[in-house]
């Protein structure tokens, strides 16, 4: 007798069910059965392809839910039940987390209630808001009539696993109405419930204009669906008043949100108020303010007065919301005004605005500019541009100003130096007398500005006469390389002078001290002796979302246990306490950087850079450490994105197509052998050009300082330079 | 003169302020037909006077005056019985009242079958703010009768003698008194009542109105309020061994794991949260003391607490005083360890270090508590205040500290906030979390507290700011730990034509959040809040907000 049988219900609508039954192929099932009801051909088809691993029991099409539930139930042997629409989908390890959870509980638990996430076809796994509840009841099983909140969970039966005679005892009842009837009732006729606070289960919410069209009779359905649970709650207090106010929250949010047309919305209305009144609990207490009054009118019956409020409310509403636009016009044009009024003082020669990635905060090379204009140039104030969001993360004390406020318009307006890695606004004027310095963040490998209009992957959405207005602001560019130095010159075409002084924020991989990269390793835990691979790939144009590229997990077993992962990349959402990834967290040999900041640390930290095309590589190049380039799609990314050189000829290091050869040359030691060492002093010549560690220094002195080229510090040769040391360095 | 039917005593020393309300309470029971005994314990103050007069108003009050002090509660009881004329007993404490038909109540109950005694629900009121709970309310929440506490071995937790009417053919029958020269002697009594009882009946209507003051001065605190004594801690535990020999002669040693557990949760739970404020001197005290009665109770019993209390137990048995105070912390809040260690199977203990005796692995065991599986915002870590730094002026500047066991923030900055909200109105002040190392962040935030916007007739009250952190859309709020002592720091604001006086200071009690108290002061306090609190009636208010939500 297996401990769970999962039921699969329904027809294959929109072909979910293929998913569903794969990701249970994916998983071994110890002590669960699956059984298919499949409605219909397609999902027949479906589900014997996946025999013999699941019983499937054909059933024709249109047969409805509950038919499909009962056929299914009746061929289960297991001791709990798990009703799973064909619809929606289970996350890896659902069902053994379920079975775990019913075989702890004793005789008297029917019902095991679990958390689920929410899947439409443009958000994935969003969490759901159940998790707090189910949590505060904990591993206890408890009555509903302690714990009456418990009806407040989304009544999906996917979401609760019942007990097998339980169910059987009471399955007439519970088809007697559509699935939310079924899952609250199951829930009011429970014995004990327990709880699982864990995601057991993903709701596919299909486009509602892919169902067919809710008839008067569905409206009134619901009114009826409360009717007939508010019946199970003879005698039991809480659980009424809770039940209670749940429909008439429901009734009163159907009626304000669907548009009802008149007959029908009168007739619910008349329904609603019979329930209001026929179901109210012994000295209820309406809540207060207008949803109070809602109330009040629905118990009333004064459907007339209930449209005049609801007339009345929608117009406050509308004339709210015209108030609020007018406003926010005003804004614009009262900012527009204060700029424009700005832009005649004359401008601060000692105020400096700084902004990094589309003012994400303090980083990359204005955050390394900055930190030497402190020093050489004191004098100056630095004000950085902040995302409202992103203040939050700036260093303590640091002076910042918001986008689209007052004070932001008036620095940008008199500040005399503006620096970005990006670019300012479109509706940033450059008066004369500005400095405008455009840093930039990173050597390139795929093409970039004008050079990406012949690649519409990447081209998407971007305003080429746009882009060139705002280059010809810029009045120096930074570059770390002649390469890059060519290149900008042909894809940003426009009078700027170039300078030809390194990168600022490499600097720190001259700089850093032993202690520095040891403090860097002990705040990611990364243990003496052990090897650590920073894991950082790109972001592609012509994926929608993110797609894993590596199976960490297999990719860690094979390392062993002295190497540890720092992966940057988001892969760790919605994976939950059966995700394997957890353990090795755990064990800290996988650690989630991807919001580690700064990147310069975590090169620092890193033993070896694996990456694929990301500018990371001719940073991390400076620190004179291995690199292995992960290209498993190099085609692609250079027919789609466009590419300036081709890496996998002139590669920093090893070159790994698969993940197997990426395996090999970690396990093999390949990644630092010679013809690596090599590869990679070719790659320093080329791209590590002028980062010789006093990039910034030359920069303030330039461009702040107004010294000519002559009088700065000459590049110092590749061969002379001496880089951070290496974690092995430290070892010794 | 007629026989009463239920003598009431009244107990009182050196109480004569308070003696009059109790006894008022009880002349205006519904019930009249009641005597009433004032036991006054050898007082030194007014009381003969005040319970002379009251005697003289009433000729059912008879006044009794111990020949010397016994500085308990028995032999004022004891004296009492044995000069009781009814055939039923309750007993009130001066400082408590009954409700105005506990006596009609309870007296029912006996009438309506043969039963030893009677019980009802216990009101609780706290002196410093008025507020209202039931004690111990899922036991007495239904009318039943039982046949021997075996029945439901709960009611161990209701030890008081006072909520009860006893038939004092039960008290005779089994010569069953007060026991004089010890504390606590509501405990033993209660269970040998218990105990002895072949049937007794318990109601749900409040029978006792007990007035309680938490936290009281230490000086000033009752007898058994003050736990900071060691001689309160031994009163406590040797009142334990006598209730666990009389389980043993009366053979009711089946009880004996409800009697531990219930000792564990509440008598062993009060000191527990006041550790963290203890020397090690005291510490060490308190566990000579504690650990040979700890080491004799039932293994079942500890397995029903909640974690963090079987963490807090293990920690005192093993003698490490500085866990335990840490530990202590946490108790009745989601607050994290410092730091787990996972064993070679992966099972996570409290501390650093896996546990090396058998018990403890068993009772450090932090599974249960699922720190990295639970849903985010109910996740437990640990924000302490590791530097706070006053100015200038209402302002501080706050080195916090979080600590994530359960790794569930993932390496790097976090965006945290800290949220304070006086006057229904929240500030929010944002900071940076930085890494230290896994598991633990750094941050300083610096908080204005004249930010902080307040309602036109003030905010008196105290607000223990919280701590949020935030991930994929769900939040998290946690309680912010100060240091347990630390100079406070007062400071006049006043912003937008309200005045106040704010006070930052420790909490002086577990779990030692961070507190910050509001006293209006000025016009504020003379004028405004006089006037709003006049028109502020529940009704003005719902059409205020209605007004407000509608111009929104």
């Amino acid at each position: 007798m297996p401990q769970l049988s999962v039921i699969v219900h329904g027809p294959n609508a929109q072909g979910h069910l293929t998913e569903l039954l794969d990701s249970l192929d994916a998983h071994p099932l110890p002590d669960t059965e699956v059984i298919v009801a499949a409605v219909g051909d397609w999902a027949r088809e479906t589900a014997e392809g996946h025999a013999p691993e699941t019983v499937t029991v054909p059933l024709p099409e249109g047969t409805p839910d509950a038919a499909a539930r009962a056929a299914g139930a009746a061929r289960a042997s297991g001791r709990w039940l798990h009703f799973v629409h064909a619809k929606d989908g289970l996350p890896a390890g659902a069902p053994r987390l379920l079975a775990e959870r019913t075989a702890e509980l004793d005789e008297r638990t029917d019902v095991v209630l679990l958390d689920h996430v929410t899947t439409t076809w443009r958000t994935t796994a969003v969490p759901s808001r159940d998790g707090r509840l189910l949590a505060g009841v904990g591993r206890a099983d408890v009555t509903l009539d302690d714990s009456p909140n418990l009806l407040r969970l989304t009544p999906l039966l996917g979401t609760r696993a019942v007990r097998a005679e339980f169910w059987r005892a009471h399955e007439e009842e519970f088809s007697g109405g559509d699935e939310n009837f079924t899952a609250q009732a199951a829930l009011l006729r429970a014995d004990r419930v327990a709880c699982l606070d864990q995601t057991a289960y993903d709701d596919r919410r299909l486009r509602p204009e892919s169902l067919p069209p809710r008839t008067p009779e569905d409206r009134y359905a619901l009114i009826e669906r409360y009717e007939r649970l508010l019946a199970l709650t003879e005698g039991r207090r809480a659980v009424r008043t809770v039940l209670y106010g749940l429909m008439v929250r429901d009734l009163v949010r159907v009626f304000a949100r669907e548009d009802l047309p008149e007959p029908v919305a009168r007739e619910f209305f008349r329904r609603a108020s019979a329930a209001a009144v026929r179901w109210r609990p012994e000295g209820h207490q309406r809540p207060a303010g207008l949803e109070g009054l809602r109330h009040a009118l629905l118990e009333e019956g004064a459907y007339t007065r209930y449209r005049a409020l609801q007339t009345a409310n929608r117009t406050r509403r509308s004339a709210r919301k015209a108030v609020r636009a007018r406003k926010r016009r005003l804004g614009v044009r009262l900012r527009e005004q204060q700029y424009r009024r700005a832009l005649t003082r004359p401008l601060d020669p000692n105020l400096a605005v700084f902004a990094a990635y589309w003012d994400r905060g303090v980083a990359c090379n204005p955050a390394a500019i900055a930190a030497k204009l402190a020093e050489l140039a004191p004098h100056i104030h630095p004000v950085w541009v902040v995302t409202k969001e992103n203040a939050a993360l700036l260093p303590h004390g640091t002076d910042h100003v918001i986008p689209g406020t007052r004070r932001y318009w008036e620095t940008l307006a008199t500040a005399k130096y503006l620096v970005n890695n990006v670019n300012f606004p479109n509706a940033v004027v450059k008066r004369p007398g500005a400095v405008h310095l455009q840093t930039h963040h990173g050597t390139p490998l795929k093409r970039m500005g004008l050079d990406q209009r012949e690649h519409p992957a990447a081209a998407q959405g971007l305003d080429f006469a746009a882009l060139l207005s705002r280059i010809d602001k810029w009045d120096y560019s930074v570059s770390a390389n002649s390469h890059t130095t060519r290149m900008w010159e042909r894809a940003y075409p426009a009078r700027y002078t170039s300078l030809d002084h390194g990168y600022p924020r490499n600097d720190v991989f001259y700089t850093a001290t032993a202690a520095d990269v040891r403090a860097a390793r002990e705040r990611l835990g990364i243990a003496p002796g052990r090897t650590a691979v920073l894991y950082a790939p790109t972001h592609r144009d012509y994926e929608a979302g993110f797609t894993p590229r590596l199976d960490l997990a297999t990719l860690a077993d094979r390392l062993g246990e002295d190497t540890v992962l720092l992966v940057r990349a988001h892969y760790f959402y919605g994976g939950g306490a059966a995700s394997p990834l957890t353990g090795l967290r755990r064990t800290g040999r996988l650690i989630d950087v991807s919001a580690y900041d700064p990147v310069e640390e975590l090169c620092l930290a890193a033993d070896v850079l694996v990456t694929d095309y990301s500018s990371i590589m001719f940073d991390y190049a400076n620190l004179d450490r291995p690199i292995v380039v992960h290209a498993d799609d190099w085609e692609t990314y250079r027919t789609t994105r466009g590419v300036y050189f081709d890496l996998m000829a002139e590669a920093p290091g090893r070159v790994a197509r698969t993940q197997e050869e990426l395996t090999e040359i970690l396990t093999s030691g390949a990644w630092r052998d010679e013809t690596s060492a090599k590869a990679r002093t070719a790659f320093r010549r080329r791209f590590c050009e002028f980062d010789d560690g006093r990039a910034a220094e030359r920069v303030v002195r330039r461009v702040f300082l107004g010294e000519p080229e002559e009088a700065l510090p000459p590049v110092l040769p590749l061969e002379e330079r001496i880089p951070a040391p290496t974690p092995e360095e430290l070892q010794g | 003169m007629t026989t009463p039917d239920v003598t009431v005593t009244v107990i009182g020393y050196n109480d004569a302020a308070r003696l009059p309300r109790a006894v008022a309470s009880l002349r205006a029971q519904t019930h009249r037909n009641i005597e009433i005994v004032i036991s006054d314990d050898h007082s030194t103050d007014d009381t003969p006077e005040v319970a002379r007069r009251l005697a003289a108003e009433d000729d059912r009050v008879r006044y009794l005056r111990l020949p010397e002090n016994s500085g308990g509660c028995s032999a004022p009881r004891n004296r009492a019985i044995d000069i009781a004329r009814a055939p039923y007993l309750m007993f009130l404490d001066s400082d408590d009242e009954l409700p105005p038909r506990a006596v009609e109540l309870l007296l029912a109950a006996h009438r309506e079958r043969e039963i030893d005694f009677a019980m009802g629900a216990v009101r609780r009121v706290r002196v410093d703010n008025g507020r209202r709970t039931t004690w111990m309310p899922h036991l007495v929440r239904e009318r039943r009768t039982l046949d021997g506490i075996a029945a439901d071995p709960r009611l161990l937790f209701e030890h008081l003698s006072t909520s009860k009417m006893y038939s004092r053919a039960f008290l005779d029958r089994h010569q069953l008194r007060f026991p004089e020269g010890i504390h606590y002697e509501d405990q033993l009594f209660s269970a040998q009542a218990y105990c002895l009882a072949e049937a007794f009946t318990i109601i749900p209507d409040p029978v006792y109105t007990w007035y309680i003051e938490p936290y009281a001065a230490e000086s000033s605190a009752s007898i058994s309020n003050q736990r900071h004594k060691i001689s309160n801690v031994a009163d406590r535990v040797h009142v334990q061994r006598l209730i666990d020999d009389f389980l043993a002669e009366s053979g009711q040693a089946g009880l004996r794991e409800d009697k531990d557990f219930k000792f564990l949760k509440h008598d062993f739970r009060m000191y527990a949260g006041d550790l963290p404020y203890r020397d090690d001197a005291w510490l060490t005290e308190f566990a000579e003391i504690m650990n040979p009665y700890l080491d004799i109770l039932a293994e079942g019993a500890y397995a029903r607490l909640p974690r963090p209390e079987r963490v807090v137990l293990e920690l005192l048995r093993a003698g490490d005083l500085d866990g335990l105070r840490l530990a202590a912390r946490g108790l009745g809040h989601p607050v994290a360890p410092r730091e787990i260690t996972t064993d070679a199977s992966g099972t996570a203990y409290w501390g650093d270090t896996v546990p090396a005796t058998e018990r403890g692995r068993r009772e450090l065991d932090l599974a249960d508590l699922e720190l990295e599986t639970r849903p985010f915002s109910t996740a437990y870590f640990r924000h302490e205040i590791t530097d706070l730094r006053p100015g200038p002026g209402a302002a501080l500047t706050l080195t916090v500290r979080t600590y994530d066991p359960g790794l569930r923030l993932p390496v790097g900055p976090q965006r945290a906030a800290l949220l304070l909200s006086p006057g229904r109105r929240r500030l929010t002040v944002p900071f940076r979390l930085d890494p230290v190392r896994p598991g633990v962040f750094e941050g300083r935030l610096h908080l204005d507290l004249t930010k902080a916007r307040l309602p036109l007739q003030g905010f008196e009250g105290v607000r223990h700011p919280q701590i949020r952190l935030q991930q994929q859309g769900l939040a998290h709020s946690g309680l912010l730990l100060a240091p347990l002592r630390f100079p406070a720091l007062t400071a006049r604001v006043e912003s937008g034509g309200v005045a106040h006086r704010i006070t930052v200071e420790p909490e002086g009690r577990n779990p030692g959040r961070l507190q910050i108290r509001w006293q209006p002061v000025g016009i504020t306090a003379r004028v405004l809040r006089p006037v709003v609190r006049k028109v502020d009636r529940p009704r003005v208010r719902n059409a205020f907000r209605l007004v407000t939500s509608a111009l929104k």
